[in-house]
């Protein structure tokens, strides 16, 4: 057995022991409290074991091993031949078991008197993702033998190379955004057990401060996590956007919008002892919506709807997972109607211009959010066995069952409507005070970010008048983006004034501030660069001169990267290295390297671009500013399949000039192509040959036999001129029935000729009898044809910008509310000594019916009271 | 009854009432290449079977053009490909991974003699098994 596994089985077993020996110190002896707290270093220890063994065995290359095998080979250098540790199923579970144990580890240390009440619940997970990863095993090493699906015994022991890792993968994302994104995931659980345990323990008041820290820290990686993702797809996938509404996007998006509402709710229950109910219903929410969507993505039921490729679950994690949400989703939902009327409500105030309102409206909008992209990924499981959900216009109604999916503009319209309302909250949010707020100061207050907003409004406007001008696309109805752009500045305008001002006073307190300017500069610069953004593609040819592009630069093919090798190749008079060189030029293909050069110069009207047009090399020589963009084109064979019935893929990755205000992103939109030499001409006409000394006489149209019948040919009666002015008579042509063309070879010109075109389009207008001829001949070699396809993304850097602030002010917010549950805690302790906190044999679960009538004492209301406003002063 | 409740839960019913309205005129339903030639103007999500000689890349209009066939399966799952022809218009860089494709999931509508896809989802056969797979491919708007 490996070792990695014993890691797993050890995990397994001390976690169970651990939620065992945490609910028996619930009794208060302290010598079983350090039995569970060696009982959970055991299993971190365990998660961190099996973690790193993962990682050796991977970063080893240890082929034998199935999960290295399909993930990695010998070309993979740092990091990816550790990252590649988490491309897979099972890592990915590793990665959630590592978090979680880590994490338990911080909840444990910081929970003071809950931690007997907290992790008996938390552990739990522990167990069910060592269960998921018994079955589920990345140590699992490949079976020699005879049968069919074994590895056979005659070839090398061990393995010497595995499959590798996608190239999509072979990016410093995969070494960022996972570890990320999944921290995020596996503190979720933390205000889920937290709620839990409260509920159980009926001590509505305490767990809400404790819990704020650990909830901050989720929506930062969260949030910071999901634009990782996007910022990656839209370096890599080519179709420059960051945001695609695909199941997997959204399976990571509807937890975060849960766990953001808890976060408000939060702050309004600390600030005002209100929305304590909703506040337990969004942490149980928050991460039954983590699991349901781990389900959604990792069972295979979005293979139809998903562009992301994931290999679906065993059945035996599946229902293990399953069994999961089952427990958790009925066990706290169940537990919670059970103690609804207990918890105690306390009143927020009833004036509509208060904070309160505005954070219960807030609360409000990010709850409908969470379920609208909860009903929207859901969608296409539910239209199954809807009728009405999966009807589209224009087709008869019929009840068969069959699948549908949600077309993304529809996420796009719903989110923009919830937006409006959710900016002009935060813009107005800051300006409010709890209880009451004077309405004549709030006006005074307010108006200045609202004009200057206004101002940016009417900039908007005036800059979509400019751009209605060209032809170009609009998605999003132009008023709703005129709208959420102008108030994405009053929200970042409003809330900025107030940042600055704390941060002269009292610089921990800005960070919800802090967030909510990136909140709104992340949509103003969300809208703008989704509606402006325009593309234009263009075909550049070897030789050829620049082309205009319509968004101030032109471009001009130059060359490869290995072109270098290719010269050095020709030059060589050893026959040895010659081959040696070619055979490195080929390899040179395979390389992430190897790119199409494309020269970009700036255009800026005048003498340039009569420069620019003028064609040759000069042009770039005159214009300093011009740079190189180097495009990857490289072949892989990892999309390819095993069944030999492919070749390699070509990938081609885009690259993007990076502006203050804007993004120029050049992709290579199809593979390049080598291109013959060739004329386009109509009878009668006489032509040099592109890039050649040949001229080509087009004399008449003719056709061989009938139409209808077999073997009819029609095509061109031409002569072909040589520099030396011999005219060799030339009969291209193309066979009638299925215009397939006849390659014709030219012996007096140790050349041939075809009429054909290599952009696809048909080589014979039989209308006009224009015809183009493509050529071989010698000192005419074949030219690089590059489809090339530009696309202008102003405002992009807004929303990594505003990304950045969201996650930097939420940050913030965390260290002021951790340092807050010091200060409190202590506070807490002191004034309720044995009253609310602390492992106490109080009621059990079981005998809650009786117990239930025990109300949460007026006493204990006003000592968490009184707790509370003495922290708050501090 | 506060005015903060009141307040949350007309924005509540209003979510639900644009929602359900909205996501019900976005759908595209999963059909064959028959049924969206016979219904010009639906949204639609049609299955085929790429015929590798139709791909076409016109660099200058930034369109990719290629022919389907349509493809069925079987009460054994065994794919049937049937005689159905149409041609997919794509106006979206070409998916990297779609020249090791065999069959493709078009989103769009049928309209004046070809499918116009705003989405397309390359599938492939699978490295690992035997039955096709999704592969990171590219996604419209």
């Amino acid at each position: 057995m490996d070792i990695g596994k014993i890691g797993v089985l050890a995990g397994l077993i001390c976690s169970i022991s651990a939620v065992v020996l945490y609910a028996l110190s619930l009794r208060g002896n302290r010598k079983v409290l350090l039995a569970a707290r060696s009982a959970l270093a055991l299993v971190a220890m365990s998660a961190v074991f099996t973690f790193a063994r993962l990682m050796w065995i991977v970063y080893h290359q240890q082929f034998q091993y199935k999960y290295v095998y399909e993930y990695s080979d010998t070309t993979l250098k740092l990091p990816w031949n550790i990252a590649a540790s988490w491309a897979g199923q099972e890592g990915s579970f590793v990665l959630w078991a590592f978090w979680t144990a880590i994490i338990g580890g911080l909840v444990a240390w910081k929970a003071g008197k809950w931690e007997s009440r907290v992790m008996p619940i938390y552990v739990s997970v522990l167990c069910f993702l060592f269960g998921i990863l018994v079955w589920l095993s990345p140590f699992n090493v490949i079976h020699r033998g005879a049968g069919p699906n074994d590895y056979p015994l005659d070839l090398m022991w061990p393995i010497p190379n595995g499959k590798g890792l996608n190239p999509s993968l072979q990016n410093y994302w995969m070494a960022i955004h996972p570890p990320t994104i999944f921290f995020g995931f596996a503190s979720l659980a933390v205000p889920f057990c937290y709620a839990i345990a409260s509920l159980i323990w009926r001590e509505y008041e305490t767990w809400a401060p404790r819990v704020m820290p650990y909830v901050l820290m989720t929506t930062a990686t969260l949030g910071v996590g999901l634009f990782m993702g996007g910022y990656w797809a839209y370096e890599t996938q080519g179709w420059h956007g960051f945001w695609a509404w695909d199941p997997v996007e959204n399976a990571s998006l509807f937890p975060w919008l849960g766990g953001l509402g808890l976060l408000h709710g939060l702050v309004v229950q600390k600030s005002r002892g209100g929305m304590a109910r909703t506040n337990l219903f969004l942490a149980i929410l928050a991460w039954i919506l983590f699991l349901y969507g781990t389900f959604l993505t990792r069972s295979g039921v979005m293979s139809d709807f998903s562009v992301h490729a994931f290999v679906s679950l065993e059945s035996q994690p599946l229902k293990l997972l399953m069994v999961m949400i089952a427990v958790y989703g009925l066990g706290g939902i169940g537990l919670l109607a059970w103690r609804w009327r207990k918890v105690p409500g306390r009143p927020i105030s009833d004036k509509v211009l208060s904070r309160d309102t505005a954070m219960v409206l807030a609360v409000t909008l990010m709850i409908a959010a969470c379920f609208v992209v909860l009903l929207g990924t859901s969608w296409p499981i539910l239209a199954q066995w809807i009728p009405w959900m999966r009807h589209v216009p224009g087709m008869p109604y019929d009840l068969e069952k069959k699948g549908a999916v949600l077309l993304p503009v529809a996420y796009n319209k719903v989110c923009s409507f919830l937006l409006i309302p959710a900016l002009v909250l935060m813009g107005a949010v800051p300006f409010l005070a709890w209880g009451k707020t004077n309405v004549d100061k709030f006006l005074w207050k307010v108006i200045v970010p609202w004009l200057s907003a206004i101002g940016v409004g009417a900039f908007i406007v005036w800059f979509t008048l400019i751009q209605a001008q060209k032809p170009f696309e609009i998605s999003t109805p132009r008023t709703l983006v005129v709208a959420i752009g102008t108030l994405g500045v009053f929200a970042a305008l409003a809330n900025i004034g107030l940042a600055i001002k704390l941060l002269r006073v009292k610089t921990v307190t800005m960070g919800g501030w802090l967030a909510h300017v990136g909140i709104g500069i992340l949509f103003l610069g969300t809208v703008i660069t989704n509606v402006y953004e325009q593309t234009s593609s263009f075909n550049l040819f070897e030789g050829a001169p620049p082309v205009k592009t319509p968004f101030g630069y032109s471009i001009q093919y130059v060359g490869w990267t290995h072109d270098e090798t290719q010269r050095l190749a020709e030059k060589a008079t050893d026959p040895e290295e010659a081959a040696r060189l070619q055979d490195k030029q080929r390899r040179e293909w395979w390389d992430f390297g190897h790119a199409v050069l494309v020269r970009v110069t700036p255009i800026d009207g005048g003498a340039n671009v009569a420069n620019a047009d003028s064609g040759d090399s000069e042009a770039g020589k005159a214009d300093p500013r011009s740079f190189i963009a180097a495009l990857p084109v490289f072949k892989t064979q990892q999309l390819a399949m095993n069944d030999g019935n492919t070749g390699p893929t070509t990938m081609r990755w885009p690259y993007i000039h990076k502006e203050i205000l804007r993004d120029f992103y050049v992709l290579v939109a199809s593979d390049p192509k080598l291109m013959r030499v060739n004329a386009t001409l109509v009878p009668g006409e006489t032509k040099p040959i592109r890039g050649t000394e040949y001229l080509v006489n087009y004399k008449k149209f003719y056709m061989d036999g009938t139409p209808g019948s077999e073997g009819t040919t029609m095509g061109a009666d031409m002569d072909l001129i040589t520099p030396e002015g011999k005219r060799i008579p030339i009969r291209p042509g193309i066979r009638v029935g299925d215009m397939s063309p006849v390659n014709q070879l030219i012996p007096e010109a140790n050349g041939a000729v075809i009429l054909d075109r290599s952009d696809g389009k048909p080589a014979v207008d039989i209308a006009t009898k224009q015809v183009t001829a493509e050529f071989e001949l010698p000192n005419a070699p074949a030219f690089w044809g590059m489809p090339i396809a530009v696309t202008n993304k102003p405002g992009i850097n807004l929303v990594w910008l505003g990304v950045l602030l969201m996650g930097a002010g939420t940050l913030c917010a965390m260290v002021r509310r951790s340092a807050e549950v010091r200060k409190g805690a202590l506070i807490l302790n002191a004034a309720s000594a044995g009253l609310t906190d602390g492992p106490s044999p109080v009621v059990p679960v079981a005998s809650t019916n009786g117990a239930s009538k025990d109300p949460p004492g007026p006493t204990r209301h006003k000592q968490a009271k009184k707790a509370r406003s003495a922290a708050s002063t501090k | 009854m506060k005015p903060a409740y009141i307040m949350a839960a007309v924005i509540l019913a209003v979510t639900a009432a644009v929602t359900l309205f909205t996501f019900a005129g976005a759908v595209a339903q999963h059909s064959s290449i028959t049924q969206a030639m016979a219904h010009p103007g639906a949204t639609l999500q049609v299955p085929g079977k790429i015929i590798k000689d139709s791909v076409q890349y016109d660099a200058t209009k930034g369109e990719l053009r290629f022919d389907v066939i349509e493809v069925s399966r079987g009460a054994d799952k065994k794919e049937i490909v049937g005689d159905k022809r149409m041609t997919i218009i794509y106006r979206q860089p070409k998916p990297e991974n779609f020249d090791t494709a065999v069959g493709v999931e078009a989103v769009g509508k049928f309209e004046n003699g070809v499918f116009k896809a705003d989405n397309l989802l390359v599938k492939c056969p699978s490295k690992y098994n035997d039955q096709p797979k999704q592969a990171p491919a590219v996604r419209g708007k």
